[in-house]
Protein backbone atom coordinates (compact mmCIF):
# COMPACT_ATOMS: atom_id res chain seq x y z
CA UNK A 1 0.00 0.00 0.00
CA UNK A 2 1.31 3.44 -0.91
CA UNK A 3 1.28 5.88 1.95
CA UNK A 4 0.39 9.49 1.13
CA UNK A 5 3.29 11.92 1.04
CA UNK A 6 3.44 15.20 2.90
CA UNK A 7 5.88 17.86 1.71
CA UNK A 8 7.21 20.24 4.41
CA UNK A 9 8.69 23.47 2.98
CA UNK A 10 10.39 25.61 5.65
CA UNK A 11 13.87 27.10 5.90
CA UNK A 12 14.00 26.21 9.60
CA UNK A 13 15.12 22.66 10.21
CA UNK A 14 13.79 23.03 13.75
CA UNK A 15 10.28 23.82 12.54
CA UNK A 16 10.38 21.00 9.98
CA UNK A 17 11.41 18.70 12.81
CA UNK A 18 8.52 19.80 15.05
CA UNK A 19 5.96 19.47 12.26
CA UNK A 20 7.34 16.11 11.10
CA UNK A 21 7.20 14.85 14.68
CA UNK A 22 3.58 15.99 14.94
CA UNK A 23 2.67 14.18 11.72
CA UNK A 24 4.67 11.05 12.50
CA UNK A 25 1.58 9.28 13.86
CA UNK A 26 0.01 9.37 10.40
CA UNK A 27 1.05 6.64 8.03
CA UNK A 28 2.61 9.15 5.66
CA UNK A 29 5.97 9.66 4.02
CA UNK A 30 7.47 13.03 4.93
CA UNK A 31 9.49 14.89 2.30
CA UNK A 32 11.30 18.12 3.18
CA UNK A 33 12.57 21.22 1.36
CA UNK A 34 14.39 24.25 2.76
CA UNK A 35 12.91 26.96 0.52
CA UNK A 36 10.17 27.53 -2.03
CA UNK A 37 12.30 26.86 -5.09
CA UNK A 38 13.44 23.50 -3.75
CA UNK A 39 9.88 22.87 -2.62
CA UNK A 40 8.51 23.30 -6.15
CA UNK A 41 11.04 20.74 -7.39
CA UNK A 42 10.00 18.29 -4.67
CA UNK A 43 6.31 18.92 -5.35
CA UNK A 44 6.74 17.99 -9.01
CA UNK A 45 8.91 15.00 -8.17
CA UNK A 46 6.68 13.48 -5.49
CA UNK A 47 3.21 14.95 -6.18
CA UNK A 48 2.42 14.85 -2.44
CA UNK A 49 -1.07 14.59 -0.98
CA UNK A 50 -0.45 17.66 1.17
CA UNK A 51 2.03 20.54 1.39
CA UNK A 52 2.86 22.46 4.58
CA UNK A 53 4.40 25.75 3.44
CA UNK A 54 6.20 28.41 5.47
CA UNK A 55 5.51 32.06 4.62
CA UNK A 56 8.93 33.64 5.24
CA UNK A 57 11.89 31.94 3.58
CA UNK A 58 15.01 32.92 1.64
CA UNK A 59 15.32 32.30 -2.13
CA UNK A 60 11.55 31.98 -2.69
CA UNK A 61 8.99 32.84 -0.01
CA UNK A 62 5.73 31.07 0.70
CA UNK A 63 3.52 33.55 -1.16
CA UNK A 64 5.34 33.10 -4.48
CA UNK A 65 5.58 29.36 -3.93
CA UNK A 66 1.84 29.10 -3.30
CA UNK A 67 1.08 31.15 -6.42
CA UNK A 68 3.30 28.91 -8.54
CA UNK A 69 1.83 25.74 -7.10
CA UNK A 70 -1.72 26.91 -7.81
CA UNK A 71 -0.85 28.17 -11.31
CA UNK A 72 0.60 24.83 -12.38
CA UNK A 73 -1.97 22.20 -13.43
CA UNK A 74 0.34 19.45 -12.13
CA UNK A 75 0.25 20.80 -8.57
CA UNK A 76 -2.80 23.05 -8.39
CA UNK A 77 -5.02 20.45 -6.71
CA UNK A 78 -2.58 19.66 -3.89
CA UNK A 79 -3.96 21.15 -0.65
CA UNK A 80 -1.61 23.59 1.08
CA UNK A 81 -1.44 24.53 4.75
CA UNK A 82 0.34 27.88 5.15
CA UNK A 83 2.58 28.18 8.21
CA UNK A 84 3.54 31.60 9.56
CA UNK A 85 5.05 33.23 12.62
CA UNK A 86 3.07 36.31 11.65
CA UNK A 87 -0.38 36.11 13.20
CA UNK A 88 -2.41 38.36 10.92
CA UNK A 89 -6.06 37.99 10.00
CA UNK A 90 -5.65 39.91 6.74
CA UNK A 91 -2.72 37.73 5.67
CA UNK A 92 -4.79 34.66 6.50
CA UNK A 93 -7.60 35.82 4.22
CA UNK A 94 -5.13 36.69 1.45
CA UNK A 95 -3.56 33.25 1.56
CA UNK A 96 -6.93 31.53 1.51
CA UNK A 97 -7.96 33.69 -1.45
CA UNK A 98 -4.82 32.50 -3.25
CA UNK A 99 -5.79 28.89 -2.71
CA UNK A 100 -4.39 27.84 0.69
CA UNK A 101 -6.63 25.36 2.48
CA UNK A 102 -5.63 26.54 5.95
CA UNK A 103 -3.37 29.12 7.61
CA UNK A 104 -1.67 28.16 10.87
CA UNK A 105 0.49 30.42 13.02
CA UNK A 106 3.55 28.75 14.49
CA UNK A 107 2.57 29.71 18.02
CA UNK A 108 -0.70 27.83 17.84
CA UNK A 109 -0.80 24.34 19.31
CA UNK A 110 1.20 22.13 16.92
CA UNK A 111 -1.61 19.54 17.04
CA UNK A 112 -3.70 21.87 14.88
CA UNK A 113 -1.54 20.92 11.90
CA UNK A 114 -2.22 17.25 12.61
CA UNK A 115 -5.96 17.88 12.67
CA UNK A 116 -5.85 19.79 9.38
CA UNK A 117 -3.60 17.16 7.78
CA UNK A 118 -6.03 14.40 8.71
CA UNK A 119 -8.92 16.43 7.32
CA UNK A 120 -7.19 17.21 4.03
CA UNK A 121 -5.79 13.70 3.54
CA UNK A 122 -9.17 12.27 4.57
CA UNK A 123 -7.56 10.13 7.27
CA UNK A 124 -9.54 8.71 10.18
CA UNK A 125 -8.21 9.05 13.75
CA UNK A 126 -6.77 5.83 15.13
CA UNK A 127 -9.20 3.93 17.38
CA UNK A 128 -8.22 4.23 21.04
CA UNK A 129 -7.50 0.49 21.41
CA UNK A 130 -5.21 0.52 18.35
CA UNK A 131 -3.45 3.70 19.45
CA UNK A 132 -2.76 2.15 22.87
CA UNK B 1 6.89 49.72 17.27
CA UNK B 2 4.91 52.51 15.76
CA UNK B 3 1.80 51.41 17.64
CA UNK B 4 1.50 52.89 21.11
CA UNK B 5 0.96 50.43 23.93
CA UNK B 6 0.97 51.06 27.64
CA UNK B 7 3.83 49.46 29.57
CA UNK B 8 1.30 47.13 31.17
CA UNK B 9 -0.10 46.06 27.79
CA UNK B 10 3.39 45.58 26.35
CA UNK B 11 4.42 43.40 29.30
CA UNK B 12 1.22 41.38 28.93
CA UNK B 13 1.87 40.76 25.21
CA UNK B 14 5.53 39.88 25.81
CA UNK B 15 4.79 37.55 28.72
CA UNK B 16 2.10 35.77 26.71
CA UNK B 17 4.31 35.44 23.62
CA UNK B 18 7.42 34.18 25.40
CA UNK B 19 5.61 31.78 27.73
CA UNK B 20 3.43 30.39 24.90
CA UNK B 21 6.33 29.84 22.50
CA UNK B 22 8.58 28.18 25.07
CA UNK B 23 5.77 25.94 26.30
CA UNK B 24 4.32 24.97 22.89
CA UNK B 25 7.58 24.55 20.99
CA UNK B 26 9.99 23.35 23.69
CA UNK B 27 7.81 22.07 26.53
CA UNK B 28 9.74 24.50 28.78
CA UNK B 29 7.86 26.34 31.49
CA UNK B 30 9.41 29.74 32.23
CA UNK B 31 8.67 32.28 34.93
CA UNK B 32 8.24 35.91 33.86
CA UNK B 33 8.72 37.53 37.23
CA UNK B 34 11.75 36.34 39.18
CA UNK B 35 14.46 38.68 37.83
CA UNK B 36 12.42 41.77 37.00
CA UNK B 37 13.15 44.15 34.12
CA UNK B 38 16.56 45.28 32.82
CA UNK B 39 18.48 42.11 33.69
CA UNK B 40 21.94 42.19 32.07
CA UNK B 41 23.42 38.89 30.96
CA UNK B 42 27.12 38.97 31.89
CA UNK B 43 28.10 35.65 30.37
CA UNK B 44 28.50 34.92 26.64
CA UNK B 45 25.24 35.21 24.78
CA UNK B 46 23.36 33.87 21.80
CA UNK B 47 20.99 36.52 20.47
CA UNK B 48 18.19 36.00 17.98
CA UNK B 49 16.95 39.20 16.32
CA UNK B 50 13.91 39.72 14.11
CA UNK B 51 12.69 43.00 12.61
CA UNK B 52 9.03 43.85 12.32
CA UNK B 53 8.38 45.86 9.17
CA UNK B 54 5.43 47.76 7.75
CA UNK B 55 2.77 49.62 9.68
CA UNK B 56 4.22 48.28 12.93
CA UNK B 57 8.00 48.62 13.20
CA UNK B 58 10.58 47.47 15.69
CA UNK B 59 13.27 44.93 16.49
CA UNK B 60 12.79 41.98 18.82
CA UNK B 61 15.89 40.47 20.47
CA UNK B 62 15.92 37.17 22.35
CA UNK B 63 19.05 36.79 24.54
CA UNK B 64 20.07 33.52 26.19
CA UNK B 65 23.31 31.89 27.32
CA UNK B 66 25.04 29.30 25.12
CA UNK B 67 24.05 26.64 27.65
CA UNK B 68 20.42 27.66 27.49
CA UNK B 69 20.51 27.78 23.69
CA UNK B 70 21.80 24.19 23.63
CA UNK B 71 19.05 23.07 26.00
CA UNK B 72 16.44 24.76 23.82
CA UNK B 73 17.80 23.25 20.61
CA UNK B 74 17.99 19.82 22.23
CA UNK B 75 14.35 20.12 23.32
CA UNK B 76 13.06 21.32 19.94
CA UNK B 77 15.07 18.96 17.75
CA UNK B 78 14.93 16.05 20.23
CA UNK B 79 18.68 15.54 19.89
CA UNK B 80 21.44 15.09 22.45
CA UNK B 81 23.23 18.36 23.13
CA UNK B 82 26.55 16.72 22.16
CA UNK B 83 25.29 16.04 18.64
CA UNK B 84 24.00 19.57 17.98
CA UNK B 85 25.90 21.78 15.56
CA UNK B 86 26.12 25.58 15.82
CA UNK B 87 23.80 25.99 12.78
CA UNK B 88 21.25 23.73 14.54
CA UNK B 89 21.33 25.98 17.61
CA UNK B 90 21.22 29.17 15.53
CA UNK B 91 18.21 27.82 13.66
CA UNK B 92 16.30 27.13 16.87
CA UNK B 93 17.10 30.47 18.52
CA UNK B 94 16.25 32.32 15.30
CA UNK B 95 12.97 30.48 14.96
CA UNK B 96 12.03 31.14 18.59
CA UNK B 97 12.74 34.85 18.10
CA UNK B 98 10.66 34.75 14.92
CA UNK B 99 7.66 33.17 16.63
CA UNK B 100 7.87 35.50 19.63
CA UNK B 101 8.10 38.56 17.37
CA UNK B 102 5.09 37.40 15.38
CA UNK B 103 2.97 36.92 18.46
CA UNK B 104 3.99 40.25 20.03
CA UNK B 105 3.29 42.04 16.77
CA UNK B 106 -0.17 40.49 16.60
CA UNK B 107 -0.94 41.88 20.05
CA UNK B 108 0.38 45.35 19.32
CA UNK B 109 -0.83 46.09 15.83
CA UNK B 110 -4.26 47.34 15.02
CA UNK B 111 -6.45 45.35 12.66
CA UNK B 112 -5.78 45.30 8.94
CA UNK B 113 -2.41 47.04 8.92
CA UNK B 114 0.05 45.21 6.67
CA UNK B 115 3.33 44.26 8.30
CA UNK B 116 5.79 41.46 8.10
CA UNK B 117 8.77 39.82 9.78
CA UNK B 118 12.36 39.69 8.60
CA UNK B 119 14.42 36.54 8.44
CA UNK B 120 16.12 36.03 11.82
CA UNK B 121 19.70 37.16 12.50
CA UNK B 122 21.93 35.46 15.08
CA UNK B 123 24.69 37.22 17.04
CA UNK B 124 27.05 35.42 19.40
CA UNK B 125 29.52 36.95 21.82
CA UNK B 126 30.33 38.24 25.29
CA UNK B 127 29.02 41.54 26.70
CA UNK B 128 27.03 42.62 23.67
CA UNK B 129 25.31 45.99 23.96
CA UNK B 130 22.85 47.12 21.34
CA UNK B 131 22.77 50.91 21.24
CA UNK B 132 19.64 52.73 20.23
CA UNK B 133 19.68 55.60 17.78
CA UNK B 134 17.86 58.78 18.73
CA UNK B 135 14.14 58.31 19.13
CA UNK B 136 14.32 54.57 19.64
CA UNK B 137 13.41 53.16 23.03
CA UNK B 138 14.58 49.86 24.52
CA UNK B 139 12.05 47.78 26.45
CA UNK B 140 13.52 44.86 28.40
CA UNK B 141 11.83 41.88 30.00
CA UNK B 142 13.36 38.91 31.77
CA UNK B 143 12.27 35.37 32.41
CA UNK B 144 13.61 32.53 34.53
CA UNK B 145 14.15 28.86 33.90
CA UNK B 146 16.30 26.25 35.62
CA UNK B 147 18.67 26.42 32.65
CA UNK B 148 19.20 30.16 33.16
CA UNK B 149 17.63 33.53 32.41
CA UNK B 150 15.97 34.60 29.18
CA UNK B 151 15.97 38.28 28.20
CA UNK B 152 13.55 39.66 25.64
CA UNK B 153 14.14 43.18 24.33
CA UNK B 154 12.06 45.32 22.02
CA UNK B 155 13.54 48.36 20.28
CA UNK B 156 10.79 50.71 19.11
CA UNK B 157 10.12 54.28 18.12
CA UNK B 158 9.32 56.45 21.14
Amino acid sequence: MNHPKILLIDDSRATRSVVAKMLSGLQCEIVEAANGALGLDQAHLHLPGLIVLDMTMPVMDGVETLERLKADPATSAIPVIMLSANSNAEEMEQMKARGAAHYVTKTQKPKLILDYAMELLKLEPKPVAEAA
Amino acid sequence: MSVIATPQDLKMYVDDAVITVFENMLGMMIDPSRYGANLTLLEPQVIGMVSITGATQGVVCLRVSPGFSSEAASAMLEMDEDSLSEPDINDVIGELANMIAGKIKAGLSTGGEPCGLSLPTIVRGRKIDLESISGVKRHSFSFAHDCGPVVLEIYSLE
